[in-house]
């Protein structure tokens, strides 16, 4: 099954790339006329809690599913149609360590992904069963890095999503360092009915996407980023 | 700076306006709260140079994702005199993201879920790669002031990167954690024992106050920091400071928990 089939997603970001003037005289010998340069995924909107439409059902809670979720769809088949490339494809290295290409500007030929993430994210959390779901990884590295967190995460939901249905982290409930002692209540500063756990759950994913993507190769460079807060108006 | 068009500002305006974005309601809170330091600064601009998968901020330009596409172009351009560059912005907005799936969800129909978010993504990707090539001229070509632009801004962001690396490697490892910000930073890593941590401290940019390694502390855990029997919460030190092996573990994980969902859902392979 091929749920992609009607979705012309990759056609529609390939034609307007090659329809942009930046792309109309390309001088590069090595990217491919339709290669995305700088992919920006912006994911922006705060979920709401009950009684939204987000709450409950089957599927990913609506803030992760949309913010990550759609992206991570997104970049997938981007990758699949060669729209965006890696540079050393480098596979499973360390990027703790700064490497000697992210130390200067932009000068590969691989793509450069922008991951709009927030300061939030700090307030995010995943359920410890998340963890679980590395089990499912065909690498042996992955399986044993979970292993100490196993029995912890299959007691909650041996698929490794627990949680990620809304079980726990929807709505603005007590799920957040705010609520700690000594923290300034950061709800004071949020608009009324925020989802501020499921919203800074969305951003932590965005911020551990972006860690993936780069160690995958599926980019040249992915960085997350806080853009703080957005000025409207003029 | 370089001009991005009127048509990505009024998208960017008009979707956060619908989905209630924060604007500057707290802002001064906001950076009080979570820096400490009301002139902490790091400039986006440097955001191909600097460690991945972290967090940057830029409490200067409030402009935010419009002026993080600002940046994020100039050294594009600088890199191909010519002005080729294919930029994409896909976003998922609210009034597209929620509808397409809120509607899908109601219809059990996981597979459309997956379509709406996609597609949604896809509609906004197209109006923004359009927006993204205003400046250019009539041969398709970047115009002149757009290069000298991104000159400018390029030109600040090295001056920028070179002051701030210089001042980095001014400072002792352990205090390096803290970077631009105060004491109290170096004490809040201490207190978590991250002083023996200095170099993968060293790669971030996010002090964070005092009074949250004080809970962080007492919770007792360094990775899952906080508690509370309803699941558990990544401490805000967490990325700051432990970047290192267990947040890729957690990254890892959400990455094969997609894929699963994926397969699972749709009978999609992960291609990547």
């Amino acid at each position: 099954m091929d749920a992609f089939a009607a979705v012309p997603v990759a056609q529609a970001v390939r034609s307007a790339a090659a329809s942009t003037p930046f792309n109309s005289n390309s001088k590069s010998k090595t990217r491919s006329k339709g290669q995305i340069d700088l992919l920006v995924l912006n994911a922006g909107y705060v979920p709401m809690p009950s009684p939204s439409p987000c709450v409950g059902g089957g599927w990913w809670e609506c803030g992760l599913g949309d913010m990550h979720l759609g992206h991570f769809t997104f970049v997938q088949r981007l990758a699949a149609e060669g729209l965006i490339t890696g540079g050393s494809g480098d596979n499973d290295r360390d990027i703790s360590a700064p490497s000697p290409e992210s130390s200067h500007a932009v000068q590969s030929s691989g793509t450069t992904c922008l991951v709009v993430a927030s300061d939030i994210a700090r307030l995010g959390g995943f359920h410890s069963s998340l963890l679980g779901a590395l089990e499912s990884a065909p690498d042996s590295n992955h399986k044993r890095a979970a292993a100490a967190s196993t029995a912890t995460a299959n007691a909650v939901n041996p698929g490794g999503e627990g949680d990620l249905r809304s079980e726990v982290t929807v709505g603005a409930g007590p799920y957040s360092l705010a609520r700690a002692p000594g923290i300034l209540n950061a709800w004071a500063l949020l608009p009324d009915h925020v989802s501020g756990g499921a919203y800074a759950r969305a951003k932590l994913a965005n911020v551990l996407f972006a860690r993936e993507l780069e160690r995958r190769g599926i980019v040249q460079s992915a960085v997350s980023v806080s853009n703080a807060f957005v000025k409207l108006g003029e | 700076m370089i001009r991005t068009g009127g048509h990505a500002r009024s998208i960017l305006q008009r979707g956060c306006a619908q989905e209630s974005c924060f604007q500057t309601r707290g802002i001064s809170h906001y950076l009080r709260f979570f820096y400490n330091d009301p002139n902490f600064l790091f400039p986006i601009s440097l955001i191909p140079k600097v460690h991945p998968g972290t967090v940057y901020t830029d409490i200067v330009n409030l402009d935010g994702v419009l002026g993080a596409l600002q940046r994020a172009i100039s050294p594009l351009l600088l890199r191909t005199p010519q002005a080729s560059a294919n930029v994409v912005l896909s976003s998922v907005y609210g009034p597209q993201g929620v509808k397409a799936y809120g509607d899908a969800k109601r219809e059990a129909n996981a597979a459309e879920i997956a379509y709406n978010a996609a597609k949604a993504v896809a509609v906004l990707a197209r109006q923004r790669v359009t927006a993204a090539s205003s400046p250019s001229n009539s041969n398709g070509e970047a115009s002149e002031d757009v290069h000298a632009a991104a000159k400018e801004a390029a030109a600040q962001a090295r001056a920028a990167y070179e002051a701030w690396q210089s001042l980095e490697n001014s400072l002792p490892p352990a205090v390096r954690a803290s970077k631009l910000s105060s004491a109290a930073v170096a004490s809040a890593a201490a207190a978590l024992g991250a002083t023996s941590k200095a170099n993968s401290a060293r790669t971030t940019l996010m002090p964070a106050p005092a009074t949250t390694a004080a809970v962080t502390a007492e919770a007792g855990d360094p990775w899952l920091h906080f508690a509370n029997g309803r699941g558990q919460v990544l401490g805000p030190l967490a990325l700051a400071i432990k970047s290192t092996s267990r947040t890729d573990q957690l990254a890892r994980a959400l990455w094969a928990a997609s894929e699963f969902a994926l397969r699972r859902e749709l009978g999609v392979s992960s291609v990547a």
